[in-house]
């Protein structure tokens, strides 16, 4: 005691630091998961943030409009050469759902077992993102109102990004795949019967290993989520990278580029 | 500097790290505003320590806000505070070349201790990875420390240029 009373200034700092180990060794073990402080202190503070965020979304969109009007007068001329190109690739596709719909009647009818890989999604836009900070969390505008809950899975339109770790009205925090500990089971894209495991790797991609050792896994092959485990079956994750036979566990070892630009997200779609 | 002032300071950088600040991101990084401030306020203000309690603070609001577990960032906030105080001792705080070496060794330090507890929270990156990112999220804020300092400094010290002034 009488040290305390002696080294004030020390002895505030070193429980101040002891408070805050507690609570970093108390949210360590709850897996890192929502708390009531966190949805509380979000709900208070997105609509601050969601301010601040479109004001800066409408300044960069506005200065940029600015400065490359050329540029935007060419990419609208592009866009619509592809919108007319798309408008035909539609009437095709309307045709080919009509047929679809006429196939998948008789399936029912003669009771076919299919996988139908249609989700159910809700769309968001990405509203606050930390770049100076190395690990990618972010938040999306949208939360448990559109049907987001802790755990649902989150895509854009090039593949898998994460998942969601907590929600509020408005708000849902995602935590990219790459950062995440937990594996991933896969099937090549080629050939659904070859799985393999894959994690985030301390490199921002991923790393894993085939199941099977005459798997005939190559570099550039396509690897999509096989739907065992959280990830829904059929979600692209990524491309070989490299593959390498391990002599010692006897398993193919690959490491794979994401599909998604995990730096260039503005939009996502989220499975619900 | 009066708390509530420098609380201000500390609130504007929270709330707009995440948002408005992107739009000024070079390459897709961003000063780290948060640690600018705790370093150039411990580095400025010693006696009132406002980095070493607003940076507690803050750092806890933005991990409960947007981290994946509450405590990386206090904690790192709060030794690197502490850090600058010891460092200030040996400094020369009207010197810009001593407020970058200072700030050099605060953000390694901060960096260093941000990866190790979200290692140890499991999180699989590593240091090597971690820095390369770091590392030009670290010049941004140094450039972001210097004009700040530029502007502060006139504040904290009056007439610093001028040791004979009466």
């Amino acid at each position: 005691m009488k040290w305390i009373r002696e080294h004030k200034l020390i002895a505030s700092l070193l429980s101040l630091l002891v408070v805050l180990a507690l609570i970093f060794v108390l949210s360590v073990v709850s897996g890192g998961e929502g708390n009531i402080f966190s949805a509380v202190l979000n709900n208070g503070t997105s609509g601050i943030s969601d301010f601040f965020s479109s004001l800066g979304g409408n300044l960069r969109d506005g200065a940029a409009g600015i400065i490359s009007h050329k540029d935007l007068q060419k990419e609208i001329d592009e866009l619509e050469e592809k919108n007319d190109a798309l408008e035909r690739e539609l009437a095709q596709a309307k045709l080919e759902a009509a047929q679809l719909e006429q196939l998948q009647q008789l399936a029912g009818l003669l009771n076919y077992d299919y996988t139908s890989q249609v989700f159910n999604v809700v769309t968001a836009d990405v509203s606050l993102r930390d770049n100076s900070n190395w690990l990618g969390i972010f938040s999306i505008d949208r939360g448990t109102e559109a049907g987001i809950s802790a755990g649902s899975i989150v895509i854009d339109g090039a593949g898998l990004v994460g998942r969601v770790t907590e929600a509020g009205d408005g708000w849902a925090k995602v935590m990219p795949a790459i950062d995440e500990g937990s594996k991933i089971s896969f099937s090549l894209a080629r050939d659904g019967s070859q799985l393999g495991v894959v994690a985030g790797n301390e490199k921002g991609a991923f790393s894993g290993y085939m199941l099977d050792d005459n798997s005939t896994v190559a570099e550039g092959d396509i690897l999509i989520s096989s739907g065992m485990g959280i990830y829904p079956a059929g979600i692209e994750i990524g491309r070989v990278k490299s593959v390498t036979y391990s002599s010692d566990k006897l398993v193919k070892e690959i490491v794979v580029e994401p599909a998604v630009n995990f730096n260039g997200l503005r939009k996502v779609a989220v499975i619900i | 500097m009066r708390y509530w002032k420098a609380g201000i300071f500390f609130l504007i950088a929270f709330l707009i790290q995440n948002s408005l600040l992107n739009m000024i991101s070079i390459g897709g990084y961003t000063p780290n505003l948060l640690l600018c401030l705790v370093v150039i306020f411990s580095f400025l203000y010693e006696k009132d320590m406002y980095g070493l309690i607003y940076g507690a603070v803050f750092g806890l609001l933005y991990d409960v806000c947007y981290g994946y577990v509450v405590g990386p960032t206090p904690i790192a906030l709060v030794i690197v505070a502490v850090a600058i105080l010891i460092m200030r001792e040996y400094a020369n705080i009207e010197n810009i070349i001593s407020m970058w070496i200072v700030s050099i060794v605060s953000f390694n330090l901060y960096y260093l201790i941000n990866w190790g507890l979200y290692k140890m929270a499991g999180i699989p990156l590593g240091l090597s990875y971690a820095f390369s990112n770091a590392v030009w999220v670290m010049l941004y804020s140094l450039a972001v420390i210097t004009l700040i300092y530029m502007i502060m400094i006139k504040r904290v010290v009056k007439y610093h240029k001028d040791r004979y002034f009466k």
